[in-house]
């Protein structure tokens, strides 16, 4: 996938004005969306890559690869829409996004790479960095604060419409939502106080912007966004929530990085804090109410301040219980930080109550009638979340899940559910397809399971066996994807005389019909055929004809050539078998006679000439013998020459040897005289 | 069946019998969450997670090709591979091939097939894979049989094995701990031993210490970046693009491009978040990492991942 990026790039990066010089080698930097490390079992995850070159010290482009619910219209409405922010603001606030384009199905952002800091990673830093302290963290707190104030005023002065944009209808399906789907208990959120909340709202102007964001928190500030959280909702929330406006919600995400969660636990106190009028503000909620003041929010309307409040607070929750939902089956080992959650929402209502936040808001005289409504607060925690109970497991390839007073049947194959999920589209998308019923008792529960086509047989000789409705199917595979359901009678009446589909009452009697008209291979290649038995016959097919369908070849075909052979029993259709066989081993036999026949013929008439041939060859034969005694007597003599020779030879060796002999012996006498003679000298001389 | 390898961090043979049996019975992912009741929390993920293929991003993976994976384990790579090509999955411990043919049967993964082998000998032919991995497994390769080969030569041997398999054009994939990770020095037990400083010390004083503490000698080998890089080439492949795997290479959420300096420097400045103060440890290796030259931090990474042709 990142060498297909890098190839995009490749080709069209000159007209994106990053410039890539000739022959620049792009690193990528790659970030993986960090819910990928959980348990729940995505296929598709965010990739966020950052690519360098070999030149600058910052990256020249991010891509992100997102999850395939994304629209590219839907991104490049957003990308254009930023654009427009970035003018009216009169800075480059957003990132510019080059491209949105498909690759591999998965749609690919391409996008502007600023050099400037990341809000969330500044503050860790502040918090838990070496290079933090206090002052630090006030700084960059009040300054964020400062330019986000900025950007809400800037963004307030555009596409307000007149009407309300209706968010407390958004705000009151969330309560809703948080209610009655996620295994709260059902009193703690009376529909007295939804309806209050959705009117208070509704009563604020908002705008209707939206602009691309990464889950909750929005592009506000520059720099390469990371893709935090992709969930298939993404696009769902980005269209409904209030994007660019929802200050609360933005704040929110602001204080979910963990370690900031350490200092500000109780956002929701901060945030009601924040918004009342009194001296005694800590720094914190000072600066964040000069942003909402900054951003014109206008803190004189305490039912809208008490409604954001509310509605932030359930969109948190909302969060928190949702990632523990989608990891259903760590559960057992999870609940307690469910309840240590509902035990915190608790207090932190508590706390809101005992002070009495809400009440300290200065309210109109016309208005003295409203007061705020409470939360109804359940005794016991441990009935406050009610987690889904498998009631029984693999009832025909479905759980049966009571949650929320409902018995849900849900189809094995869907892996891990979302309750939150199946609650919205997505339930009706599984009930229209069939893979979740919900129903108000097990036993109804179950009998929409029983109505269902269930595979109960893969592949029993090629035929699919499937219950449905108390009766039993078998579905020639061949035919593919057949759904039961819609299947028309008259095409099922067609399957089944042509053997494609047969349905019976019993598992037993089904495979029986199935088997009673399936061809079974009996015997293989007797003489050439395979013997196939096939409904009350017994076929023998030459095995020259290969793979043959039975349902059509054994009407076309049988007996009208010796390949295809039917008859009543086994013993019969082999006896015509060896008949066929035998028939055509004689015509091979009287064939192969009259061959024999005619190179007899030949044979006498090449008899004389090879009777010729053969005096003439004991002739060669004889003169041959004669020359080679001939031979053989001349080489006996030449041996018996060349023995006398060697004996000369020897004799004459001796011979020389002595002489040899002699002469040295000569040579020592000669050696002596000499010496007596030098003597006698000698002594003559000293006579 | 043969008592399981106590390798590359799976003990599952305490009873390997009721972990296939419950694999078998109640489904894979159970047995897995078993097992990981008693030893590690990470089993299930390690076997799920999807981003065990992160660095599968690097590559060109398409529908015909041919990967082998080598010490699969429990198919965290493998399963999810063979969504994606034709994967043979190979570990030298029955148990698990034994787990994976049940995982794969479960899975209805059509395109994955399972072996026991060794990965010093690997019965493939030559030329025959378009993809070899080898995920935190080069370390274990000594220790699968004891013998007098030192431990080095077997380690090049089983790289030598991944080359020959491997088609000309072929990528193979290595991810391995450094030998010299910073957090070593700083008292971080080496994880493959659970013994401080080991993998810092000369081989035969490691050795030394491996006899005398655990009765054992020391095959598990780890190497710096520059030994590995050379191992990789001795063992016949040309090039190698070495990038660190953050924070490992089970599950990296990030993959910094170790050949770009300017990558490494932008990782660490911009995207690397603050460990916790309290964490001793964690967080003197933050500093370091903020503090040093990109350059060194290189060599002082936790893991490294490889990607060799």
């Amino acid at each position: 996938m990142i060498l297909e990026l890098s190839d995009y790039i490749y080709k069209h990066g000159d007209s994106w004005a990053i410039k890539l010089k000739e022959k620049t080698r792009l690193t990528p930097l790659l970030l993986f969306n960090k819910e990928g490390n959980g348990i729940v079992d995505t296929e598709k995850i965010g990739v966020v890559t950052f690519w360098f070159d070999e030149r600058k010290s910052m990256p020249i482009l991010v891509t992100k690869i997102m999850d395939d619910s994304f629209v590219l219209d839907f991104i490049k409405d957003c990308a254009k829409e930023q654009q427009k922010l970035n003018k009216i603001i009169g800075s480059p606030v957003f990132p510019c996004i080059y491209d949105v384009v498909k690759i591999s199905g998965r749609p690919v952002i391409f996008q502007e790479a600023i050099d400037a800091p990341n809000y969330e990673m500044e503050l860790s830093r502040a918090v838990s960095g070496p290079e933090g302290n206090i002052a630090l963290l006030r700084g960059i707190i009040k300054r964020h604060f400062k330019e986000m104030g900025f950007l809400f005023s800037c963004l307030k002065g555009i596409n307000v419409s007149q009407d309300s944009c209706r968010w407390g209808d958004w705000a009151y399906r969330v309560g809703k939502d948080f209610q009655k789907n996620y295994g709260l208990n059902l009193k703690f959120i009376s529909q007295e106080y939804l309806k209050k909340l959705r009117a208070s709202i509704n009563s604020l102007r908002l705008q209707s912007n939206y602009v691309l964001s990464d889950h909750y928190c929005g592009n506000y500030f520059q720099g390469p966004r990371i893709v935090d959280q992709i969930d298939n909702l993404f696009r769902y929330r980005i269209e409904n929530e209030p994007g660019a406006v929802d200050v609360f919600l933005f704040v929110i995400a602001y204080f979910r990085t963990s370690p900031i969660n350490t200092i500000y636990r109780d956002w929701p106190y901060l945030i009601a804090t924040s918004i009342q009028n009194s001296s005694n503000l800590n720094e914190t909620a000072l600066l964040l109410r000069q942003m909402f003041i900054e951003a014109g929010i206008d803190l004189d309307e305490p039912r809208k301040m008490w409604a954001l409040f509310t509605v932030s607070f359930f969109a948190r929750a909302i969060d928190e219980l949702k990632f523990h939902q989608n990891n259903i089956f760590m559960l057992p080992y999870l609940s307690a930080d469910i309840k240590c959650l509902a035990r915190r929402i608790i207090e932190i209502q508590d706390l809101i109550d005992n002070n009495e936040i809400l009440n300290d808001l200065p309210i109109d005289d016309s208005e003295k009638s409203f007061n705020p409504p409470s939360l109804n607060k359940c005794d016991d925690i441990n009935n406050f979340w009610q987690p889904p109970m498998l009631m029984e497991e693999d009832y025909y390839s479905f759980n049966i899940v009571f949650y929320q007073d409902k018995y849900y049947a849900l189809a094995k194959d869907l892996g891990s559910i979302d309750f939150s999920r199946i609650t919205s589209n997505m339930r009706e998308h599984y009930v229209q397809n069939n893979r979740c019923f919900i129903a108000e008792s097990f036993e109804q529960a179950k009998e929409f399971v029983d109505k269902l086509p269930e595979l109960i047989d893969e592949d029993y000789k090629g035929f699919n066996f499937v219950r449905y409705k108390g009766r039993f199917y078998a579905v020639l595979r061949l035919l593919g994807d057949v759904d039961l359901t819609k299947l028309k009678a008259s095409v099922l009446k067609k399957y089944q005389i042509s053997g494609q589909c047969f349905v019976e009452d019993s598992l037993e009697q089904l495979r029986s019909v199935v088997d009673y008209n399936l061809p079974e291979l009996m015997e293989e290649g007797y003489r050439g055929f395979n013997i196939v038995g096939y409904k009350d016959k017994f076929h023998a097919v030459s095995q020259l004809l290969g793979p043959v369908d039975f349902t059509v070849d054994s009407v076309n075909r049988k007996n009208k050539d010796s390949k295809w052979l039917v008859d009543d029993s086994y013993n019969q259709v082999k006896n015509l078998v060896d008949q066929v066989q035998d028939n055509l081993v004689k015509e091979k036999l009287d064939e192969a006679e009259s061959k024999i026949r005619s190179l007899n013929k030949e044979f006498a008439d090449h008899g004389k000439e090879l009777a010729g041939l053969k005096s003439e060859m004991e002739r060669i034969k004889a003169e041959s013998e004669s020359m080679i005694s001939t031979l053989e007597q001349e080489l006996r003599n030449y041996r018996a020459n060349y023995s006398t020779l060697v004996e000369d030879m020897k004799a004459q060796s001796g011979y020389l040897q002595e002489q040899q002999e002699l002469l040295s012996e000569i040579q020592s006498a000669n050696i002596f005289n000499l010496t007596l003679r030098k003597l006698k000298g000698s002594i003559a001389q000293k006579r | 069946m043969t008592q399981s390898r106590n390798c590359g961090g799976f003990v599952w043979a305490e009873n390997p019998e009721e972990f296939l049996k419950i694999a078998r019975d109640r489904g894979w992912q159970e047995a897995l969450r078993n097992v990981q009741k008693k030893d590690s929390p990470d089993k299930l993920r390690e076997a799920l997670a999807p981003n065990r293929l992160g660095w599968f991003n690097l590559i060109d993976v398409k529908p015909s090709m041919r990967a082998l994976d080598i010490g699969a384990g429990t198919g965290g790579i493998a399963c999810q591979l063979a969504k994606k090509c034709f994967v043979t999955a190979v570990d030298g411990s029955e148990i698990d091939v034994e787990f994976l043919k049940i995982r794969a049967q479960q899975e209805k993964l059509s395109q994955l097939s399972v072996l026991v082998a060794n990965a010093v000998s690997l019965p493939f032919e030559n030329n025959y894979f378009d993809i070899v991995i080898m995920n935190g497994v080069l370390e274990w390769v000594a220790t699968a049989e004891r013998t007098d080969v030192p431990p080095m030569n077997q380690q090049i041997k089983a790289l030598e094995e991944a080359r020959r398999v491997l088609k000309p054009h072929g990528k193979f994939l290595l991810g391995i701990e450094n030998r010299y990770f910073w957090g070593y020095f700083l008292g971080i037990p080496e994880p493959h031993l659970n013994m401080k400083y080991i993998s810092l010390l000369e081989r035969s004083d490691a050795e030394q210490l491996s006899r005398n503490i655990r009765n054992l000698p020391f095959r598990e080998y780890t190497y710096s970046r520059q030994e590995y890089e050379k191992l990789i080439k001795e063992a016949g492949f040309e090039q190698v693009e070495t990038y660190w795997l953050y924070p490992d290479y089970r599950l990296p959420q990030y993959i910094i491009p170790l050949g770009n300096v300017n990558a490494v420097k932008y990782f660490v400045n911009e995207l690397l978040k603050p460990q916790n103060p309290d964490n001793n440890i964690l967080y003197s290796i933050y500093q370091f990492y903020k503090f040093c030259d990109p350059k060194v931090i290189c060599d002082f990474v936790g893991h490294y991942g490889f990607v060799c042709y």
